[in-house]
């Protein structure tokens, strides 16, 4: 406390966030002298793992950065529909997906020893070569992902504390290089579960003072904490009310209703306008009237249609097939410990969600009576990713929040990046290296060499394209364009546990389709340029998925059934 | 119950999409009955938040309640036992003694007569063989996770083999070859 004292006022989120980067490096290294020394362990903890440790490493893994940074952003543009779309859907369908699909891929784990995905799908499938098409898209999906994270932490570093980015991105990968080197799966899931409970700690915190701030600039003043939300709502209502609703604000009616009758007085004009030039020539009807100013037609629109409300439930469809989620589900001790997972999952991204949507609601209130003042990026638009930045930063102007915050969001990205990392070692080892040379070639421990080797790889290949892309807006379009891949692939997912009939040219026909149209549609927005573009009113995920599970459907059906006695294995039904 | 609890599901789907939620509240705010108190408007502001917020938030408490349900009343048991057993079955297929003998305070837990804790340590042997009996007709290069995950244990099983004789014929492995002689 002392060392804190001594230091600037200015340096002392920084003091907070190095303290929690050490205590974050010393519960790895204490996980790590857990590790049992198999490779099981390295991959799977042994399968050891309980029902808390689970839920967070889980829910850790899912959250990234966006759940903190980019919500309150997207809330700022949308208003508080961001909640109902994302963070509820995403509670109804991650516990639909865990329950049917984590807890099954875990019994068939468990009962026939596999540590990744491409292994299951191998022998499901019956086809080596799918396993390594599946290997390749998964890889090529999730390295963007991993590089958002990477690239984001050193945005927003730089954002708030004017630190060149390549020394955050230096900093973070050589503290999840460390532990994920040394415990693999069992250390990232300790360390996940610690950074998930302070990410979660940081939205109350920052909400509760956000509050406090925000209702200072209210005529009433700050009060307890539900009049300071209250009244914190209230100052939106009346300067931003479009913001507070899913659909039509009424306010937002009765301006479009005076805007249209000022529309409807503009084309009287023009009419006029019109007849007397044609009538009398252009100079001679400036004479008698001026020219009417032009109108646009004003148009009422929902903050978000109902289409693309429903099609926001496809979003979350995509951690059935995260490589990583599938990694850390293998970890449960039993079937018995999702249960939690299950349970709390909805609760836990409410937790987070909540607070974060408020406070970007919040802000385009502030924003719009000119209280906060936000960068503009390239574009000259508002960069939406500073919103919560900007909040804390001129609104709360407290350095322990501030320090919080930063803490808060380098533990969203770190929690997601140390599942990547140990995910993609895993599967270089797995899927490529071990079928490669043979089943007997290496002895338990060269395998745990072989991975950790990877690890390193992975790290420091991903650490040297986020310096090449910091600098491009193309890599963020991009990984949101990766959680579309990975929804688009869940119907195989479904299929391989739930349908017989689902054969390898049906899966062909998945992964055919899902590549095809992500290409094409992928072009058609610019290359993730168009942030609004949409397929038939929809995110362009919606029809991808439906398209690709009709190519599963009809692949499968139109192909040679599998044989019972290889597939019975996979079906505890039916199982021998 | 697996049933109730998927129609539970669609019904929170369902509910999401609270466009006519909110016809619905404000029918009954003009009844001025009991549940009046409900919100009636979408963009009403109660304790601090958007009523469609509140609503939301309610949604994601109701679906941990289903999921409560689903795992109190629709667990699915038999895959845990399927997953578990498939261990013990498997293991005894090929021979129970087999799956004794890894450290010193096993001796006496062999076949199903072995303590659920080490269901999982025998279950990656005995997968282990089932490996080995298909190996035959797979591919050699497709994956064999089992053989990985617990290849660090093959020298001491072959020491067991050998032990009881059936590879002391010069079949089993050097360590078997001394106790044979033996």
């Amino acid at each position: 406390m002392n060392l804190l004292a001594a230091a600037s006022e200015s340096s002392l989120p920084l003091w907070m966030v190095g303290a929690y980067l050490v205590a974050l490096l010393g519960l790895g290294i204490f996980s790590s002298k857990l590790f049992r020394g198999t490779s099981k362990d390295y991959f799977v903890a042994s399968r050891s793992i309980g029902p808390f440790m689970l839920l967070m490493s889980v829910f850790g893994t899912t959250m990234t950065g966006f759940a903190l940074v980019g919500s309150t952003g997207k809330a700022f543009m949308t208003g508080v529909a961001t909640f109902g779309a994302v963070a509820v859907w995403s509670g109804i369908i991650h516990s639909s997906v865990f329950f049917i699909i984590g807890t099954r891929l875990w019994a068939i784990g468990k009962r026939l020893g596999y540590v990744t995905q491409v292994q299951f799908f191998r022998e499901r499938f019956q086809s080596h070569t799918l396993g390594t098409v599946l290997f390749v898209l998964l890889v090529l999906f999730i390295i963007p992902y991993l590089l958002i994270g990477i690239i984001s932490a050193g945005k927003f570093m730089e954002g708030t504390a004017d630190i060149t980015p390549w020394k955050t991105g230096l900093v973070i990968c050589s503290v999840v290089l460390t532990y994920v080197f040394l415990g693999g799966v069992r250390s990232a899931a300790w360390a996940n579960t610690f950074q998930t409970l302070v990410f979660m700690l940081t939205g109350v915190v920052a909400f509760a003072m956000i509050a406090k701030a925000v209702a200072a600039t209210t005529e009433a003043g700050s009060g307890t904490f539900l009049e300071n939300v209250k009244r914190s709502t209230e100052l939106v209502e009346q300067v931003k009310p479009e913001r507070l609703v899913r659909g039509v604000h009424p306010a937002a009616r009765e301006n479009h209703e005076a805007a249209q009758a000022k529309y409807e007085e503009y084309l009287t004009e023009k009419d006029t306008w019109e007849a007397l030039v044609n009538d009398m020539g252009a100079e001679t009807a400036a004479t008698v009237m001026e020219k009417p100013e032009e109108v646009k037609e004003p148009q009422l629109k929902p903050s978000m249609s109902r289409l693309l409300w429903i099609t926001y439930l496809f979003i979350p469809l995509s951690i059935g097939m995260f490589p990583h989620v599938f990694q850390h589900w293998l970890t449960a001790k039993s079937a018995k410990t999702f249960r939690l997972a299950i349970v709390a999952h909805p609760i836990c991204i409410a937790v987070v969600w909540l607070p974060c949507v408020i406070i970007g609601t919040w802000a385009a209130g502030l924003y719009a009576i000119g209280e906060l003042t936000l960068p503009l990026n390239a574009n000259g638009k508002v960069d939406t990713t500073m919103v919560l930045g900007s909040m804390v930063g001129q609104l709360v102007e407290n350095p322990w929040l501030l320090g919080l915050l930063m803490i808060g969001v380098l533990a969203a990205i770190m929690s997601s990046l140390d599942s990547q990392f140990a995910c993609l070692g895993t599967m270089f080892t797995n899927d490529i290296i071990l079928p490669w040379k043979g089943k007997d070639y290496f002895s338990d421990g060269e395998i745990v060499k072989i991975a950790r080797y990877f690890v390193v790889g992975v790290v420091v290949v991903a650490y040297l394209l986020s310096l090449a892309l910091m600098k491009t807006a193309s890599v963020f379009n991009l990984g949101m364009w990766c959680f579309s891949g990975f929804t688009a692939l869940f119907p195989i997912v479904f299929a391989a546990l739930y349908w017989k009939r689902a054969t390898a040219v049906g899966a062909y026909a998945c992964i055919a389709v899902t590549a095809v149209l992500w290409i094409l549609w992928f072009q058609e927005s610019g290359y993730g340029a168009n942030k609004g573009f949409r397929v038939l009113g929809m995110l362009p995920m919606a029809p991808l998925t439906i398209a690709s599970a009709l190519a599963l459907i009809i692949g499968s059906l139109v192909s040679r059934a599998p044989e019972e006695r290889q597939i019975n294995k996979f079906f505890p039904n039916k199982a021998r | 119950m697996r049933y109730f609890i998927v129609a539970l599901v669609v019904s929170l789907a369902w509910l999401h999409q609270d466009w006519f939620v909110w016809p619905l509240l404000a029918e009954l705010n003009d009844q001025n009955n009991f549940l009046s108190w409900l919100v009636a408007e979408e963009h009403e502001v109660k304790f601090g938040i958007p009523a469609n917020v509140g609503f939301q938030l309610f949604l994601s408490f109701a679906t941990a309640g289903v999921a409560l349900l689903a795992v109190w009343k629709a667990w699915p048991t038999e895959l845990e036992r399927w997953a578990e057993a498939g261990n013990g079955n498997r293991g005894n297929r090929g021979g129970r003694d087999r799956g004794r003998g890894r450290g010193r305070g096993d001796r006496n837990r062999g076949g199903r007569n072995r303590s659920r804790g080490d269901g999982e340590k025998n279950s990656g042997r005995s997968t282990e063989r089932s490996a080995d009996r298909k190996s035959g007709q797979d591919d050699s290069s497709h994956p064999q996770p089992k053989e990985r995950d617990d290849s660090s244990d093959r020298p001491r099983r072959r020491r067991r083999r050998g032990g009881r004789g059936r590879g002391g014929n010069g079949g089993g492995n050097s360590q078997s070859q001394p106790k044979a002689g033996e």
